[in-house]
């Protein structure tokens, strides 16, 4: 039995179906890329297994160590899923630490975490800072800090680094591996930067878009820590663009 | 039409041929005066046509407005939207203090056109009991001045009273509704409230109204006085007219501002009195005696020069030529 | 070369401050001019005094109005349009949120809103006088309604307009609906809900003087009638200027408040403020 457990048998828009039969399941601690041409659902498939779904229902079951995410915490799991979106999606009108801590009730995180958490994720002393003076990247990092506060056991994320430039990404991607290494985190990472799945992930999951099972599951066994540019990951990079360019053809 | 209106009428035409040609600059385009229920002269002169026939020859196109209240004459005139308007003597007299520049040649008619009116029921019974009641009067007319001279009389001012403005017709209506405990009257909705609604007149006072003023714009009546006076004669004509013909003058009045032919009855033949038409010393007496009130009412600027503006009004000598015997 | 780079920021900010006291002077430029033209021109004899009294003496009656009870006048007027614009205000915002969130409440009053906003404000004049007289009620009830649609737009279009990504972000967060609405829904409206609420306050003076001409004793609104009865154009003056002065005080509140509320904005007119242009 997987940690984190997606199955998918069916989910329509209308007349269209998106996903069908497809079953993923993430081993404690892995991390695991979704790629594909867009279109092909992965971002749906995240929302279903983050319980953002919306529209007609799906008919799927998402399992955490074995129990519905929402029943979790009674089996001794605390913290949930956490999820970080495309765009950092900060709201506006709350400091650093209080978007951070959105989801508790008292507003504002303990000094000692929120210092922590800041530090971790390269920010700092900014726990003051309102959204608007904030660069792209600073906000994504905010928005990471925020779906890290409740120490969930499992995170995922929707193509996270792909609305900031090359060398931002480069710095996010470092301080992530860093991060989910320390916390042991199980990571469902959707991106269409196959770089990035190669740098980041233990296996990378192709998504069609024709509706149905994965078109091939590659795992990824370098070393870490992964520097970049190396050969093997090269090659890597290169049979999966293949892999890819006969589906489009 | 009678034998004896046809000949009025031809003395008029005769009297209007003969006034001495003047060189002016250019025959006046268009002439603008008004109308109002509260003189019956000038609804008669309208109905007739008599000015447009008097001004034909020259092409002048006549204009009448219709003037709800002295406030709206002395407006229209103060904002030169009108040459010749038709108010109250103490009104002309606030507006010409305040700066508005007409001149009053002509007095159409002394009436007793106000007084101060309670519903039929009221437990109001004299002057002192209006303290602190609710009165509507229009600002700037004759029974708004009225009611402040018949106020002070009881030791009051008009702080001491809860003061509605409301246009003639809409005081009655609040008055008719229970709305206001009193209101300033003015004919004809005051005698339509009498008849009608048995409204009562709480106190009247004939020497308090302060006769129907012909107000000329000042530089109308220096560019035009040969157009002004033929404006003065065809009032004549109307006003004989109606001496003559009062019941039909009723039916004029009746029709045009919509009461009934016993209402426009009386305010014709019982408080209506067209006997004086040139300004005179009676005249000039009563806004003398008047006048005070603007001053202790703060109508007027302070400082004003009432006397000043008395004199600067009242013409007492431009109609006199055109004044018809009888 | 290198020299010149460095001087630049120097002889910039050097600009800039040279300039700040002239911003501070241009707003009374117009205003003084149209002034000192309209006293000199009356004196001339260019202008009518009768039409257009000097400053001057508008001046004098402002002064002679504030020995004379003019307190009472200000006092009547600006209670009104408190009162009313509380009202209206009130009654749109809970009837704004209502059709913004529900779409059965949408569909019950919103057409129907939207017909009763189509009336000019004037129209509802004849009816008020009728249904509730002419003592405070009808005045209220019509400042009320100005106040009531741009209000009323301001709240429905405010919740309508929240960025969608935010909603998505509080569904993570599985909260209750009323707790939506107040810590995500309701922040993120209030700019176009504060715009709204400033406009309506702007429409409640212009209101209340319709309402106060309609048959006051007391109020700003009645000392402009009183002087058009009694031809006292100085007085019309005095009492715009007033209605002026008061208008644009209230204005300004509002602005601190919109300032204080919404220091989190990330606009061009809240970059000005901090001189990054």
């Amino acid at each position: 039995m997987s940690f984190f457990d997606i199955h998918i048998d069916e989910k329509r828009f209308g007349e269209r179906i998106v996903l069908q039969h497809l079953r993923l399941a993430l081993a404690p601690g892995e991390i695991v890329s979704l790629v594909g041409p867009s279109g092909c659902g992965k971002s749906t498939l995240l929302a279903i297994a983050a319980g953002l779904d919306h529209g007609t229902p799906a008919r799927a079951s998402v399992r955490l160590a074995g129990v519905p995410p929402g029943r979790a915490a009674q089996a001794g799991i605390a913290g949930g899923i956490g999820f970080v979106f495309q765009e950092p999606r900060l709201f506006p009108w709350l400091d650093v630490a209080h978007n951070i801590a959105f989801g508790s009730a008292a507003g504002q995180p303990p000094a000692d975490v929120l210092a922590a958490l800041l530090d971790e994720v390269g920010l700092a002393g900014y726990a003051h800072h309102l959204p608007r003076q904030l660069s792209g990247g600073q906000a994504q990092r905010v928005a990471i800090a925020r779906g890290l506060y409740t120490r969930p056991r499992v995170l995922l994320m929707d193509e996270p680094f792909s609305a900031v430039d090359a060398i931002t990404r480069i710095r996010l991607q470092d301080m992530l591996a860093r991060v989910v290494r320390e916390r042991g985190l199980t990571v469902l990472l959707v991106t269409h930067d196959i770089d990035e799945a190669v740098h980041l992930s233990d296996r990378i999951v192709l998504i069609d878009r024709r509706p149905g099972p994965p078109r091939a599951q590659v795992p990824v066994g370098l070393a870490r820590p992964r520097a970049r540019g190396d050969a093997e990951a090269a090659r890597l990079k290169a049979a999966i663009l293949a892999m890819l360019e006969r589906e489009a053809a | 039409m009678k034998r004896r209106t046809l000949l009025q009428l031809a003395a008029a035409g005769a009297a209007t041929s003969t006034l001495p040609r003047i060189a002016v600059a250019a025959p006046l385009e268009e002439l603008r005066l008004d109308y109002a229920y509260y003189s019956p002269t000038s609804l008669v002169l309208r109905r007739f046509g008599w000015l447009e026939q008097a001004f034909r020859a020259d092409g002048t196109r006549v204009k009448w407005v219709l003037s709800a209240g002295s406030n709206r004459a002395l407006e229209y005139l103060n904002g030169n939207s009108i040459d010749i308007g038709s108010s109250a003597g103490l009104a002309a007299l606030l507006a010409r203090a305040n700066g508005t520049p007409i001149r009053s040649p002509y007095i159409f008619s002394r009436p007793e056109w106000t007084a101060l009116v309670v519903q039929k029921n009221s437990p109001i019974r004299s002057l002192a009991d209006l303290k602190g009641k609710k009165i509507a009067a229009t600002k700037g007319t004759d029974p708004y001045l009225f009611l402040l001279r018949s106020l002070q009389l009881a030791g009051l001012k008009r702080s001491d009273i809860e003061h509605v403005s409301l246009q003639h017709a809409d005081g009655r209506a609040a008055l008719e509704q229970g709305k206001v405990d009193a209101w300033a009257g003015l004919d004809p909705h005051m005698a339509a409230s009498e008849l009608e609604s048995g409204a009562r007149l709480l106190y009247r006072n004939v020497a308090f109204n302060t006769y129907g003023f012909l107000n000329v714009r000042e530089d109308f009546l220096a560019s035009r006085p040969q157009e002004t006076a033929r404006v003065i004669q065809a009032y004549e004509q109307a006003r004989t007219w109606i001496r003559a013909h009062p019941v039909d003058a009723a039916k004029i009045l009746s029709e045009e501002a919509k009461v009934s032919l016993p209402v426009a009855l009386l305010q014709i033949k019982l408080r209506s009195d067209f006997s004086q038409p040139l300004p005179g010393n009676d005249h000039l007496n009563a806004l003398r005696q008047a006048a005070p009130i603007l001053r202790d009412e703060s109508l007027v600027k302070p400082g004003a020069d009432l006397d000043r503006a008395i004199v600067a009004l009242v013409d007492t000598r431009f109609a006199q030529p055109y004044i018809a015997k009888g | 070369m290198n020299t010149r780079i460095l001087d630049a920021p120097a002889a910039d900010t050097r600009r800039r401050r040279a300039g700040l006291p002239l911003l501070r002077v241009l707003p009374f430029v117009l205003p003084a001019l149209l002034l000192g033209g309209a006293e000199l021109a009356v004196r001339a004899g260019l202008l009518p005094a009768n039409l257009m009294p000097p400053p001057s003496d508008v001046a004098r009656t402002l002064v002679w109005l504030a020995e004379n009870g003019l307190g009472s006048h200000l006092a009547a007027s600006t209670l009104r349009v408190f009162v009313g614009f509380l009202a209206g205000a009130g009654a749109a915002v809970v009837l704004g949120a209502s059709v913004a969130l529900d779409r059965r409440a949408a569909a019950l009053l919103d057409p129907s809103l939207q017909a009763l906003r189509a009336i000019p404000s004037l129209a509802w004049v004849p009816l008020l006088l009728l249904w509730f007289g002419i003592d405070e009620l009808p005045k209220l009830v019509l400042i009320a309604i100005g106040a009531f649609f741009p209000v009323y737009t301001g709240v429905v279009s405010g919740f309508g307009g929240v960025d969608r990504k935010l909603v998505e972000v509080a569904r993570l967060y599985r909260l209750a609906p009323p707790v939506l609405v107040r810590r995500v829904l309701l922040p993120a409206a209030l700019p176009a809900i504060l715009t709204g609420l400033h406009t309506g306050l702007s429409l409640a003076w212009m209101f209340m003087v319709a309402a106060e001409l309609i048959a006051a004793t007391r109020g700003l609104g009645y000392l402009l009638s009183d002087g058009r009865e009694t031809s006292r154009t100085d007085i019309v003056l005095a009492a715009i200027v007033l209605l002026a002065v008061l208008g644009k005080l209230s204005d300004m509140a509002m602005v601190v408040l919109e300032r204080r509320l919404l220091a989190w904005r990330d606009d061009f007119a809240g970059s000005q403020a901090e001189g990054l242009r």
